[in-house]
């Protein structure tokens, strides 16, 4: 049998043809809902996107930033302390106190730009989840809560106390009078980056103290601050400062 | 050539391709249903987030005709043994024949080795060119030629019967 005889014979075995139901159940078995569905969800991904954009942009110009000069900042450490006395630097901070509430204006992690990351980045969120908790307060408890953060030493990023929920750190009471900073006992005087500032004591837990330098002619700004736990035989050991560095006078408007 | 985007372009695919897998899942398995079946799988594979298909490493035809094989070899293990198509039986007598002739042919096609069926199949009723039908079975271009050698080879022995002389010719 020679090669073309053999492809002759082959040729006998016909196929039968393809049904034409078969184009139809492969068209029926396309993943129609599937494809519907995630145009569905790139069409609301991209809808959330933009009302996200146009909510913040009605935010922000709802809401916008303190417009009152900045006559001064301070650059300020933090210091966490070990049971040995030993301290490692926790943060650096730039802040200022416009009217008795400190105000961050940047800060940064030595040696873990990841973690400064995070921190400015929650820095940029705060201040507008901050704003928007103003909104969802009611108006009465607010009014009342902006009466003591006129009268308290606050924390709080990125925003002034006007626009935004304060987070007060201290809750110490400031002399309303304004004679001085504080109608309490004065517990020690000192003379911090050629600033006079006056000192108060107070609890801050059941098993802790801390301390406040204020600086009159920095807006009652506390150059220092010190929290100190107390042990079991009575005494303190440090446990946290702030430290001013450096005050930047007339600095660049943040 | 990367999978086509889309209701339309995918059809497109189904059409320019789904006929020879046909043919070659129902030469495989010798059941109309089985390659019915292996065929609607291959192409709606070809489009799960599971699908294997690498546009890098082969033409979609040479991956679809892999598909094919290897849904066609995994149902032959299921089953001991394909049986030929059956003859449809026609009164007239030439049909008969023609009817015969086929069984035979497809069941000596079918009593091949199995890799010497697949390529005879892909080489003689797909004409498909011997390095793509290295590609589909993962071979080597030798290794194709020596198994559709000794696939016709033993062909002529088992259809050596049924050869059309020169006088029957005339």
């Amino acid at each position: 049998m020679t090669d073309n005889e053999l492809d002759e014979i082959l040729d006998k075995w016909t196929a039968p043809s393809v049904p034409s139901s078969l184009r139809a159940r492969v068209r029926a078995g396309l993943p129609a809902p599937q494809r519907r569905t995630f145009r569905w969800r790139g069409s609301f991904v991209a809808a959330a996107i933009l009302a996200g954009a146009a909510f913040f942009l009605i935010l922000t110009q709802a809401f916008p930033q303190s417009t009152v000069a900045v006559p001064w900042t301070v650059d300020s450490e933090f210091l966490r302390y070990a049971d040995d006395g030993s301290s490692s630097i926790e943060m650096y901070s730039t802040s200022y106190e416009p009217n008795g509430n400190e105000i961050l204006l940047s800060r940064s992690v030595p040696g873990n730009p990841f973690k400064t990351a995070l921190l400015r980045a929650a820095d940029v969120v705060m201040p507008i989840h901050m704003r928007l908790g103003r909104l969802m307060v009611d108006s009465k408890l607010l009014e009342q809560r902006d009466r003591a953060v006129a009268r308290g030493l606050g924390f709080i990023t990125g925003c002034d106390p006007q626009t935004c929920l304060l987070l007060t750190h201290t809750g110490f009471l400031k002399d309303p009078a304004g004679a001085s900073c504080t109608d309490q006992a004065i517990v020690d005087r000192a003379m911090i980056l050629n600033y006079p500032t006056e000192a108060v004591r107070e609890r801050w837990t059941e098993h802790g103290r801390q301390t406040l330098w204020m600086a009159p002619e920095l807006g009652c700004f506390a150059l220092k601050i010190t929290k100190e736990e107390e042990r079991p035989d009575g005494t303190f050991h440090l446990a946290f400062a702030k430290q001013a560095l450096k005050v930047n006078v007339n600095p660049v408007k943040p | 050539m990367d999978l086509p985007r889309g209701e339309a372009a995918f059809l497109q695919l189904f059409d320019e391709h789904h006929a020879a897998l046909y043919r070659f899942a129902y030469r495989l398995t010798g059941s109309v249903a089985d390659a019915e079946e292996i065929v609607q799988e291959c192409f709606l594979g070809l489009l799960r987030p599971t699908s294997s298909y690498d546009p890098k490493r082969a033409p979609v035809r040479t991956y679809l005709f892999g598909v094919v094989r290897n849904q066609s070899l995994k149902r032959l293990r299921r089953t001991d043994f394909p049986e030929a198509p059956a003859a449809n039986g026609q009164s007239p007598e030439s049909e008969l024949l023609r009817a015969e002739l086929k069984d035979v042919v497809a069941r000596a096609v079918m009593q091949l080795p199995e890799t010497q069926r697949e390529v005879l199949i892909l080489a003689h009723y797909e004409q498909m060119p011997l390095n793509e039908i290295a590609q589909v079975m993962d071979l080597e271009l030798g290794a194709v030629k020596s198994r559709l050698q000794r696939a016709r080879a033993g062909l002529k022995e088992t259809l050596a019967a049924y050869a059309t002389t020169p006088e029957q010719k005339r």
